[in-house]
C-alpha cells in the first residue's frame, strides 16, 4: 500500500478548490491521468476505450472558461471514466459483449449530458461484466484485474469503475447496480460506491440489466466525492417516466464529523447468519466498522426483517426475468456472440414462470413494508457488503455467485439508497467493504454515516501500489 | 416429470422459444436445481394478501 501526492489520486473535494482558485489547470490533471493509463492499465485493465484527444480538449474548454470565470461548480474540468453502459454520443457503447461491438449511439445518456454541462472531462469508457451480468470474462475486451492485487477479481459488474478509481486512472466514475454492481466492486476494491433511492438518477440511455432493479450512482475514492457526483446526477428526467419528482437536497450539507443523535439498526440474524459465509476478516472488519459508529455518537442495535428471506430468491427471479425479456431477440438470434456466462444466466430467466414472478413481486411488496416499519426506529442500517475480499481470478466460480444469499440485492428491491464504505482490509491485504442503507430519498443520512465514519476511520488514506 | 430435472429444463426453456442442447443445459442445471429450490420457499412463504409491487397506474407516464 502506498500513500501518494500524486495528481491522480487527488479526490474531487481537494481537486475542484484549486481548480477553481486557478492553482491546477484541467489540462495538467488531464494529462496526468492519461500518462498514469499509459503507464499502468496495460495490466489493471480498466478501461475499454480511452478518448485521450477529446479528454485533452475538453480539458482546454474547461481551463478557457474557467479563466474567464465561467466557473460550473465542483466538478468542472475534473477528469471521469464511464461504465461502458452509458451512451456517449459518438463513441461506442458495447455492454462489453459482441452483441454490441459497433453499438454507436447517437445521443447521450441523461447522466452523461447532465455531467458535460457539469464541466466534466471524459477520459474514456471502462470495463464491466457483460451486460451486467456475466464476468469476469465477457465475449468482448479483456476483464478488470484488481489494483490491489492484480491477481484478483475486482467484482463486477462495475468492474472498471472500481479499478480505475482504486489506481488513480479517474478521479470519478458512474457504475450501475441491480444486484450490487455498485457496491460489491466498491467493497472489492477498496472505494466508495453509492446506490442511490430508485428513481432518484435518470436511467435514461442506460443499458438495462432489469428494469425494475437497475440504479444509476456514482463510483469514486471519498463519501464527499460521491455527494458531488450525486448532486449534478440526481433529479426528475421526463425522459425516463420511473425518475422521480421528489426534490433534491444540498447532499453537502450531510457532510458533518459525527453521528449524535443517528440511530443504527443491524440486521444481524440474516447478514450476520451462517449460511452468508462472512469470513473472519470480513465480520471482524464490518463489527469493528458499526462500534466506529457508536464511539462517533451512534446508537447501535440489533433489528429484525423477516422478509429477508425471501430477499435473494425474489431478486433473482426478478431480475434474471426481465434480462431475458430484454435479450430473448438476440439471444434467440445470435446466442453466440454472448458469452457463455451471461447467455446461460439470461437463458435462464425464461424458465421462470409467471407464478414465480408474481410471487417475488408480492415478496419484494412485503419486503419494502418491513424496511418502511425498520426505518420507523432506526435512521441507518449497518451491515456488510461481500461475504469475503475479492477471490482469485484463477479458479473463480462465476457462476457460484449466484446461489450464495445476496447481501445487496434487498437493498435493489426495496429502492432504498445503499453505499459501500472502505472499514479495512484482510490479512491478505485485500479491501473489505461496510454497507450502510437508508430511508428511500434519504441519501442524506447514508452520505452523513459515510462520511463521519470515513474521516475518522481513515482507510482512504491508503492507496494500492502499482 | 421429476422437479428440477433437465428435462423440466428444457421444457420450460422451450414453452419460452429457447431450443438448448443437451451440453449447454447440463451447464445450466447447477444454478436451475438451486433456484428450484429456493422457489419452494418463496411459494410457501405466506404472504397473506400482499399485492404485487408497482401498481398499475392508467396515467400517461409522460413529464
Amino acid at each position: 500500500m502506498t500513500t501518494s501526492n500524486e495528481l491522480y489520486f487527488l479526490t474531487i473535494g481537494e481537486a475542484s478548490g484549486l481548480i477553481k482558485n486557478k492553482k491546477l489547470s484541467p489540462v495538467e490533471l488531464t494529462q496526468a491521468y492519461l500518462d498514469r493509463i499509459d503507464d499502468i492499465d496495460g495490466k489493471v485493465k480498466s478501461y475499454v476505450t480511452s478518448l485521450p484527444e477529446s479528454a485533452l480538449q475538453e480539458a482546454r474548454v474547461a481551463e478557457s472558461d474557467i479563466q474567464k470565470g465561467n466557473y460550473r461548480g465542483p466538478l468542472h474540468g475534473v477528469p471521469i471514466g464511464l461504465k461502458d453502459l452509458y451512451d456517449t454520443e459518438g463513441v461506442r457503447t458495447t455492454g462489453q459483449s459482441k452483441v454490441f461491438e459497433h453499438r454507436v449511439p447517437t445521443e447521450d445518456a441523461t447522466v452523461v449530458t447532465k455531467l458535460h454541462e457539469a464541466g466534466t472531462v471524459l477520459l474514456g469508457k471502462l470495463a464491466m461484466h457483460e451486460f451486467a451480468l456475466g464476468g469476469p470474462k465477457t465475449s468482448l475486451f479483456d476483464q478488470a484485474n484488481n489494483p490491489w492485487n492484480l491477481e484478483h477479481v475486482t467484482g463486477g459488474s462495475s468492474s472498471g469503475s472500481g479499478a480505475a478509481i482504486a489506481a488513480g486512472l479517474a478521479m470519478g466514475s458512474l457504475g450501475s447496480d441491480t444486484g450490487g454492481s455498485i457496491r460489491g466492486p466498491a467493497a472489492l476494491c477498496g472505494i466508495v460506491g453509492l446506490k442511490p433511492t430508485y428513481g432518484r438518477v435518470s436511467r435514461y440511455g442506460v443499458l438495462p440489466l432489469s428494469w425494475s432493479l437497475d440504479h444509476v450512482g456514482p463510483m469514486t475514492w471519498t463519501v464527499e466525492d460521491a455527494a458531488l457526483m450525486l448532486q449534478v446526477i440526481a433529479g426528475r428526467d421526463p425522459k425516463d417516466p420511473t425518475s422521480s419528482h421528489e426534490p433534491v437536497p444540498d447532499y453537502s450539507a450531510a457532510l458533518q464529523p459525527d453521528l449524535k443523535g443517528v440511530r443504527v439498526g443491524v440486521p444481524r440474524h440474516y447478514f450476520f447468519a451462517n449460511d452468508v459465509g462472512l469470513d473472519e476478516d470480513t465480520a471482524n472488519a464490518v463489527e469493528k466498522g458499526i462500534q466506529s459508529l457508536k464511539d462517533l455518537g451512534a446508537t447501535v442495535q440489533d433489528i429484525e426483517i423477516p422478509s429477508l428471506s425471501l430477499a435473494s430468491i425474489a431478486n433473482t427471479v426478478i431480475m434474471i426475468a426481465e434480462a431475458n425479456a430484454y435479450h430473448a431477440k438476440n439471444l434467440k438470434s445470435q446466442p453466440e456472440n454472448y458469452g457463455d456466462i451471461v447467455r446461460s444466466r439470461f437463458i435462464l430467466g425464461g424458465a421462470f414462470t409467471s407464478a414465480d414472478y408474481i410471487q417475488s413481486m408480492r415478496a419484494r411488496s412485503r419486503l419494502k413494508r418491513e424496511f418502511a416499519q425498520a426505518f420507523q426506529s432506526v435512521d441507518i442500517m449497518a451491515m456488510p457488503v461481500m461475504s469475503k475480499p475479492a477471490a482469485a481470478l484463477k479458479g473463480f466460480d462465476p457462476m457460484g455467485m449466484m446461489m450464495s444469499p445476496s447481501l445487496m440485492g434487498p437493498f435493489n428491491q426495496t429502492g432504498v439508497p445503499a453505499m459501500s464504505v472502505p472499514c479495512g482490509f484482510s490479512s491478505a491485504g485485500l479491501p473489505i467493504g461496510m454497507q450502510l442503507a437508508a430511508a428511500p430519498f434519504n441519501e442524506s443520512a447514508v452520505i452523513r454515516a459515510g462520511y463521519a465514519y470515513q474521516q475518522h476511520a481513515r482507510w482512504h488514506d491508503q492507496r494500492p501500489s502499482i | 416429470m421429476e422437479f428440477g430435472s433437465k428435462e423440466e429444463l428444457r421444457v420450460l426453456l422451450k414453452h419460452s422459444g429457447y431450443d438448448i442442447p443437451d451440453d449447454e443445459l447440463d451447464g445450466m442445471m447447477r444454478v436451475y436445481q438451486v433456484n428450484q429450490e429456493r422457489l419452494k420457499l418463496l411459494h410457501a412463504a405466506e404472504l397473506d394478501d400482499e399485492e404485487v409491487a408497482g401498481t398499475f397506474s392508467p396515467k400517461s407516464t409522460g413529464a
